[in-house]
Formats: structure tokens, C-alpha cells, sequence
């Protein structure tokens, strides 16, 4: 072909792009970086297809055996991850060992909350297999530290427990703040997601009618016990699924939320 | 959300329960649309066993990656036919079925517009969108016919109607905006397009 298509015949390709009728890879190319680039061509594509699928309209059923070895190959839900994190005592060097339970709860929460931003920027850096690199850390980590923080947390009469709901009403997730801000996201019904998507854990602030959702981190595809650490007034929290390795705002409506009274 | 309730779901509450690992979901999508796509794979293929091997590979692939379908660019059923329409295609232009494919081409050159018009006409039992394909020409129903159901590229369709490429281009981007035209006066699809304009 040679040269580059102008958009008026690259539109013009587009119904016949839609019925799978395009094959010059030359022109496939062109008509997949012209649909990249513009938003009305991916539109009308969509609508193209859409009707399309109306010449399709046929009285047809599909085999009962069919559905059979279709349930056959779904395969076993994956096996729940746990994401744990360094211990105080593996990390956080210190001259002086001698720590009360309340200063070895904080390093375990600071530990917990550098090491979750350490992951974040660790999968920035490499796009691939970004579930499979948040399993390896969750496999390399010893595991008493943020279980043992959250619940000592929870149990600290100056926390504030925070439960976060789906709109329907049929996932939850428990939060817990600390004044300073610590907080744990603890048991939750989250469904573990697909190796290219995370939860992303959010907090909501500034104006209650209109809040700004502020990142306090990754939480992994299938959350375990989390740490975050929220600086300012919060009005809530809540958690969304986005694309890895996460966004700097949300893109979809929370799965789970709450506000604090 | 409850199985019963799954059956009174929108499509895209369904794929939401489908990436939650329902295959309850995925049973009722399959209720919904196997049954267009099976009828869509054999009428490309021809062989029953072709079609349930691209209908069973289209629901894998909606149970394995549901992000992919995005509600806000089309139905779940369109979605599935492209789906479906794109591997029949592939495979109809693989080596395993190029001997089919010459029968075919053999019976199809020269093509009388009639039969191509009785073709199209047998797979549409709904009466509107028989309806619908009335208001496109005959031209157009054969470029249309040919490419979606016989797996031909433009350029095939082009060769073996003896028109010129653009002609073809044409006549299929004009079809299908006069059947979207018509689907939005039937009320089947919401909205025509800026494109359906010609």
C-alpha cells in the first residue's frame, strides 16, 4: 500500500473493519492506530458491530453439551493470596531494641505502610506480570507483623472502626484508623480479581458533597490484611477495582465504601 | 445478587457477577446468547462441531477476562457475536477449511443477486429486521452477505461481485447505516449515529 491513510478513507473502512472484512495488514495497522487515537471512530465501530449483530438474529439453540464442556473448563477459584509484609525487627534497625507494645505497633504500621508504597513504586517500574510480582512479595514476607498490628489496633480504644459496603449490600470490608492516621483495611469478602486488575484503596476528603479521593495504595488482587496511612481529616474510605499496577485517581465507582459519621 | 435474580439482570450486572466468579452468571449469558452465536459460527463454518468449538472458546473468554466488555460501547449479544463472527472468520480462512471455502467460491461466481438475497433473508427470523434489510439495496445486501457471512474480505467481495474496491467499501458502510437507520425507527438500537447520515 505504501502510503498513509487519510481519516476520511480510514472511516471509510471502518464498516468493513466491523464485519471482519479488512485483511491487508497494512490497513489493519492503520485502522487500529486511527481507532487508539480517535474516540468517535471507536463509537461508531461499536455501533457498527452493534448492528451487525442484528444480521445475526437466528433461531438457533445451542447444543446442551456444549454448556456442559463449558462448565467443565472454568476451572477452580483461584487460591486466596495474603499479602504480607516485613516484620519491625527484619527492617527497621534500630540502635535500641527495647520497644513498649505501642512503639512496636507504630514501627509495624510505618513498616507496613513504606513497604506498601516500596510495591507500588516496585511495579511501576515493570508493566508485566504485575499480580505475579505482588504474589512473590506476599511469599517472601514473614507473617506476624500486620496481622498482629491490625488487631492490636482494633482493639485500641482511641481507633476508629469503619465498615465499608457495596451498594447492594453484598461485599464488606473492615477499616481501622488510628488518630495518627494509621489504619488497617482488615476482614474482608473482597473476590479475588484477575492477574491485570488490583483493589485500590482510597481516602475520601475535602468537601463532603464534593470529596476528592486521595490514594493510600494498592491492596493486590485478592487483599488479605492491608496497612495505609491517611495524613489529614478523612471523610471515609473506600476501595475500587482498577487496571494494574493502579491510577492516580479512580476510574470506577467504588465496590466498597463508607463515610464516618 | 441471587440466581433468580440473574435472570431479571442486565447484561452488564451479569458480567459484573461473571467476574466475581458466578457461573451461575455465566449460565444465564449462555441462556441469552448462545444460541445467536452458535447460529452465527455454522452459518460461517457450516460444521456443527467448528461452531461449538467458537461459541465454546467466546464464553471461556468472557468468563476469563469479562473486562473486556465495556456496557457504555454496546450490548453484551454484540459483543459476543463480534466475538464469535471474528474467530468463524479466522478459521474460515485457515488452511483446514480453504477447500470448503473454493466449493463455495466455485458456486458463488458468477452470483445471481436473487440467491444472494434468499440467503441473507433465511438467517433473519425476526420479521423487523427483515424488514430493515428491505430498505438497503440489492447492491448492498450482496457486499454485506458476502463479507459477514461468507468470511470474504472487501477486496474478495470486490472481485467476486466484479465492482470496484471503493464501490464496495461504500456499499457496505451505506448498508449498514441504513439498517442501523432502520433498527432505530423499529426501536431495536437507540440511537442512528452521525455516520448512518449517508
Amino acid at each position: 500500500m505504501g502510503r498513509e491513510l487519510m481519516p476520511e478513507e480510514l472511516r471509510e473502512l471502518l464498516a468493513a473493519y466491523a464485519l471482519d472484512a479488512v485483511t491487508d495488514p497494512e490497513e489493519l495497522a492503520a485502522l487500529e492506530a486511527f481507532l487508539a487515537r480517535d474516540e468517535q471512530a471507536r463509537q461508531e465501530l461499536a455501533d457498527l458491530r452493534e448492528t451487525a449483530s442484528f444480521l445475526a438474529y437466528v433461531d438457533e439453540e445451542a447444543p446442551a453439551s456444549l454448556w456442559e464442556r463449558i462448565e467443565s473448563s472454568l476451572g477452580a477459584r483461584p487460591p486466596r493470596l495474603t499479602l504480607r509484609l516485613p516484620t519491625p525487627d527484619s527492617v527497621v534497625s534500630s540502635p535500641g531494641r527495647r520497644r513498649g507494645v505501642a512503639q512496636w505497633w507504630r514501627a509495624a504500621a510505618a513498616v507496613a505502610a513504606a513497604a506498601a508504597l516500596g510495591v507500588i513504586v516496585y511495579q511501576q517500574v515493570e508493566v508485566s506480570d504485575q499480580a505475579g510480582r505482588i504474589d512473590h512479595l506476599a511469599a517472601s514476607v514473614a507473617d506476624r507483623g500486620l496481622a498482629q498490628a491490625a488487631r492490636a489496633a482494633a482493639m485500641d480504644s482511641r481507633s476508629h472502626a469503619l465498615m465499608l459496603v457495596s451498594r447492594d449490600q453484598t461485599m464488606r470490608a473492615k477499616t481501622v484508623m488510628m488518630p495518627d492516621g494509621t489504619g488497617y483495611l482488615m476482614e474482608n469478602d473482597l473476590p479475588p480479581l484477575t492477574r491485570t486488575h488490583t483493589y485500590q484503596m482510597w481516602a475520601i476528603t475535602g468537601d463532603p458533597l464534593r470529596p476528592t479521593y486521595v490514594s493510600l495504595g494498592i491492596l493486590g488482587r485478592d487483599p488479605d490484611v492491608s496497612a495505609f496511612r491517611a495524613d489529614g481529616p478523612v471523610l471515609g474510605f473506600a476501595v475500587t477495582v482498577e487496571e494494574m499496577p493502579g491510577v492516580t485517581a479512580p476510574h470506577h465507582v467504588p465496590v466498597v465504601e463508607g463515610r464516618f459519621a | 445478587m441471587a440466581s433468580d435474580d440473574l435472570r431479571a439482570a442486565s447484561d452488564a450486572q451479569l458480567v459484573v457477577s461473571i467476574g466475581r466468579f458466578r457461573q451461575d452468571a455465566l449460565a444465564e449469558a449462555y441462556r441469552r446468547h448462545a444460541g445467536a452465536a452458535f447460529g452465527l459460527a455454522l452459518r460461517i463454518l457450516r460444521e456443527r462441531t467448528l461452531a461449538e468449538e467458537i461459541v465454546q472458546d467466546v464464553f471461556l473468554r468472557l468468563w476469563n477476562d469479562p473486562e473486556r466488555f465495556d456496557p457504555g460501547r454496546g450490548s453484551l449479544r454484540a459483543y459476543l457475536l463480534a466475538q464469535t463472527h471474528g474467530r468463524a472468520v479466522d478459521l474460515l480462512r485457515a488452511e483446514v477449511a480453504r477447500k470448503h471455502r473454493e466449493e463455495r467460491d466455485a458456486r458463488r461466481t458468477p452470483v445471481p443477486a436473487d440467491d444472494l438475497e434468499r440467503e441473507v433473508w433465511e438467517l433473519t427470523l425476526a420479521e423487523q429486521v427483515r424488514g430493515a434489510l428491505e430498505q438497503l439495496s440489492s447492491d448492498e445486501r450482496d457486499a454485506i452477505g458476502l463479507a459477514y457471512f461468507g468470511g470474504h474480505s472487501y477486496r474478495e467481495v470486490a472481485s467476486l461481485l466484479g465492482a470496484p474496491e471503493g464501490t464496495v467499501k461504500s456499499r457496505i458502510r451505506s448498508g449498514l447505516g441504513r439498517l442501523r437507520q432502520s433498527l432505530v425507527a423499529t426501536g431495536y438500537v437507540e440511537d442512528a449515529g452521525p455516520w448512518a447520515e449517508n
